[in-house]
């Protein structure tokens, strides 16, 4: 007889919805938080620039225009944009004009940026304000390094910086000290606040959301073989239950490990996210007392339709406790424990939830050696 | 040989047995009988090292239950009343299942002849999709995988069909002439006790089973 260990009979009759249950979770996560990037995308204010001057300034303030997260910006030729904003496909449409280099550095500020917009043209306003900071930026910039420049020569000094050495420190100085940050504080609280930006949706929570339900599913084995029928079976076997519901337990967890190797790939070359050592450690140990979390209900559990409702129940409730899907500032400042005692926020801050490994390994423990009636 | 000697079990303060004492040999099918409640199952169940007398002793081959019990759940065979099987399985997967978790290895082929003896022979059927007379025959092979020397099994036919009965009749008369196992065994079934059994216990207040039995002729002993 082939010596197939009795543990993989399960895995073997149930193979397609193991897989299933294992990469359930990150497909779901990638379906998310793609979605819910179109979303984002879709939401964005989309503007059109034409940008005519060839200079480094202009270059570089096209660049900033860009990179803000609330605006969509395409580059069109004028005809071609001023044609969409007609069909109201474009908000706006925004020109850095030939010569917008030249006038920066001659310190001229008149006709550097021109303008267009339409009568549904709702967020014009705010998106002028904020090129006309940003083009306001490089105007001072190169207003500062003309002065430094004339005080070299005015105090005759040896050393002499050229202009884009001092605009290149500006630049450097300006993300070193952070200029333009502003932080707020409230009253009664002490330290530094967390300047992390907010994030409306983090990969990693929804990952943990659908990977704590999933692991009730594929734990649901536990109470397939500890049905009470079958008890009595276990009394005359060489291995006992509980040794076999522990290599079991073992068996699973490689393979939602193995899950987890996968997951990381995804998030790093699908999602685009940075996958550090740092956050591997704190994955294993979530998976841990995921894992364990679910066997150890399973114990209690007859019912399969109830262990599946509370598998849940108790994935919204640790993720939402965690401050995963909605930041819950104000909750966490009033109740620190909240989030301490949710395992997903020790997945959050790339930490080890020492507390819920503790006690999740005394409780096993406290499972196995539990003595017992015969028949147990 | 098993020796049975002033078994009883209380529980809450009602006496379920009281003072059960008998000996079985080996080759020997003692038939158990008695009314609902009496208390077969629950001497069965002690008999299995599934529950613990409230006294008495037990020896099998000679080794007291009290000294190893887990020792002597390897020569000890139950069948209970309940089908303990795996449904989602296959007659075979459930065979290879326990094969796996017993202390006596089986070949493929010795796995399948247990079944084939009695002649169930849809090896590859689920057990879901099998007639209760086949489950039951599946529950009983799986109790005799480690080859045990006494085997104690509880209503073993009930609900199944004629045919069926008296092919685990058979079956189980081969195991206890051929193979000297010691079978003890319940059953509400007169002619099932009459055929297969070597001798009858009685079991309970009610008289009704001791002089049904006598009416046929068959010597009947009260235990409790």
């Amino acid at each position: 007889m082939n010596r197939q260990p009795a543990q993989l009979f399960r895995l073997k009759k149930e193979w397609k919805s193991v897989i299933c249950w294992l990469l359930a979770p990150i497909i779901l996560t990638v379906f998310v938080m793609k979605t819910f990037g179109i979303l984002q995308g879709e939401s964005r204010v989309p503007i059109a620039l034409i940008v005519e001057d060839s200079s480094i300034l202009a270059t570089q303030l096209a660049e900033e225009i860009e990179k803000n997260e609330m605006l969509s910006v395409r580059r069109l030729e004028l005809d071609d944009a001023l044609h969409k904003l007609k069909q109201h496909e474009l908000d706006s449409v925004f020109v850095i004009r030939e010569g917008y280099g030249e006038s920066v550095l001659a310190n001229r500020r008149y006709g550097l940026i021109e303008a267009y917009f339409s009568n549904r043209s709702f967020a014009y306003p705010a998106i002028s304000e904020t090129i006309m900071s940003l083009a306001q930026q490089d105007i001072s910039r190169s207003k500062a390094a003309g002065v430094i420049q004339q005080l070299f020569l005015d105090y005759g000094m040896e050393d002499q910086w050229d202009y884009e050495e001092i605009i290149q420190k500006s630049i450097e100085k300006q993300r070193k000290e952070s200029l333009l940050h502003t932080s707020f504080s409230y009253g009664k609280q002490t330290g530094q606040p967390d300047e992390k930006p907010m994030e409306l949706l983090n990969s990693r929570a929804v990952w943990a959301f659908f990977t704590i339900i999933a692991a009730f599913f594929l734990f649901d084995w536990m109470i397939k073989e500890s049905r009470p029928s079958m008890q009595v079976r276990w009394l005359y076997t060489s291995t006992s239950f509980k040794s076999h519901a522990i290599r079991m337990l073992g068996l699973y967890s490689l393979l939602t490990v193995l899950s987890d190797v996968l997951a990381l790939f995804v998030f790093h070359f699908v999602l685009q996210e940075t996958v550090t050592l740092s956050f591997i450690f704190p994955m294993l140990a979530f998976r841990v007392t995921l894992n364990l979390f679910a066997f150890l209900l399973a114990v209690v559990y007859r019912q399969l339709f109830m262990y599946y409702i509370t598998g849940i129940a108790v994935a919204l409730l640790l993720t939402v406790t965690g401050g995963a899907i909605v930041p819950l500032d104000a909750l966490s400042r009033r109740w620190e424990w909240v989030e301490i005692l949710s395992p997903v926020r020790s997945l959050m801050t790339t930490t080890i939830p020492i507390g819920w490994l503790v006690l999740l390994m005394l409780l096993l423990a406290a499972w196995m050696v539990k003595g017992g009636k015969r028949i147990a | 040989m098993l020796e049975v000697t002033g078994v009883q079990k209380r529980y809450k303060r009602k006496n379920i047995l009281k003072d059960v004492s008998f000996q079985m040999k080996e080759g020997e099918i003692v038939g158990l009988v008695g009314e609902n409640g009496a208390g077969k199952s629950t001497l069965l169940q002690i008999l299995a090292t599934a529950m613990e007398p409230s006294a008495g002793e037990l020896r099998l081959n000679g080794k007291r239950y009290e000294d190893d019990f887990k020792q002597l759940r390897q020569i000890i065979g139950y069948v209970p009343q309940d089908i303990s099987v795996w449904e989602e399985y296959t007659v075979e997967e459930n065979m290879r299942f326990f094969e796996k978790l017993s202390w006596k290895r089986r070949t493929p082929e010795e796995c399948r002849n247990l079944c084939l003896d009695m002649q169930l022979t849809q090896w590859k059927e689920p057990v879901h999709s099998l007639s209760g007379g086949m489950k039951r025959k599946l529950n009983l092979a799986i109790s005799l995988l480690h080859d045990p020397i006494l085997l104690l099994l509880d209503e073993p036919t009930v609900g199944i069909d004629l045919k069926s009965k008296t092919e685990i009749g058979n079956y189980l008369l081969n195991l206890a002439r051929k193979e000297g196992k010691m079978i003890l065994y319940t059953s509400h079934d007169m002619d099932e006790i009459t055929n297969v059994c070597d001798r009858v216990y009685s079991i309970g207040e009610d008289p009704f089973y001791l002089s049904l039995l006598k009416e046929r002729g068959i010597g009947v002993e009260r235990l409790s």
